[in-house]
């Protein structure tokens, strides 16, 4: 079952920066430590604008493909929710119609689950395990 | 559609999903053998293929792919249907 909404992902390809341009935005939001998830070749951070998160995604393995997506498309590029169960919930997606990118654990979350998922249509969710 | 057709489709869906001009696909190639094969690009890849040919392709049978040749066996046999 989906609980919330977590965040947004944002492909950037220097975090800091990207701290920075967001805080233009809102000055006074809070910054998370920055996670080095090197399952993906990702270093990621959070920012946080009241109860919304944006978690800036920034790919350090220049072969992978999502570098070469922010090469070509950098911006907002996933939904981050949180579910209580992600096994049942990556089934029941399934049976939707998503397709099983991959399944890990994250630092970003207490090494919990985590699994990323794309439909037809391309838009990309990341189940987010909250027990 | 015979597998060397298949295959040369393949070859320009590989090269287009993972913009890479130098890919030449063979019934032995696996993941290992491209930098940018990987498991997000991997679904782009079945999106792209399953569109292209007109089929759809189950969990199991994307896990199960070892190498190009398994793939393009998969897409004969339900082209072929």
């Amino acid at each position: 079952m989906i609980l919330s909404v977590h965040h947004v992902g944002c492909l950037v390809p220097n975090i800091e920066e990207a701290i920075a341009d967001y805080r233009i935005l809102h000055p006074s939001g809070t910054v998370s430590e920055i996670f080095d998830i090197a399952a993906q070749q990702v270093k990621v951070c959070f920012f946080a604008i009241g109860a919304m998160n944006i978690e800036f995604v920034a790919p350090y393995g220049a072969e992978t493909f999502l570098y070469k997506i922010l090469q070509k498309t950098p911006g907002f590029y996933h939904i981050g929710v949180y579910t209580s169960d992600i096994k049942e919930e990556i089934a029941r997606l399934e049976k939707e119609g998503y397709r099983l990118i991959n399944q890990f654990r994250s630092s970003a979350f207490n090494d919990n689950y985590c699994a990323f998922l794309l439909n037809n249509e391309r838009h990309m969710i990341e189940l987010i395990e909250m027990r | 559609m015979d597998a060397n057709q298949i295959l040369n489709e393949l070859n320009n869906i590989f090269r287009d999903v993972l913009n890479n001009k130098k890919i030449n696909l063979s019934a032995a190639t696996t993941a290992k053998d491209i930098n940018e094969w990987d498991s997000l690009s991997n679904i782009h890849l079945v999106l792209d293929i399953e569109q292209h040919f007109k089929i759809r392709f189950t969990t199991p049978e994307i896990q199960g792919w070892k190498n190009v040749g398994e793939m393009v066996s998969n897409i004969e046999k339900k082209t072929n249907r």
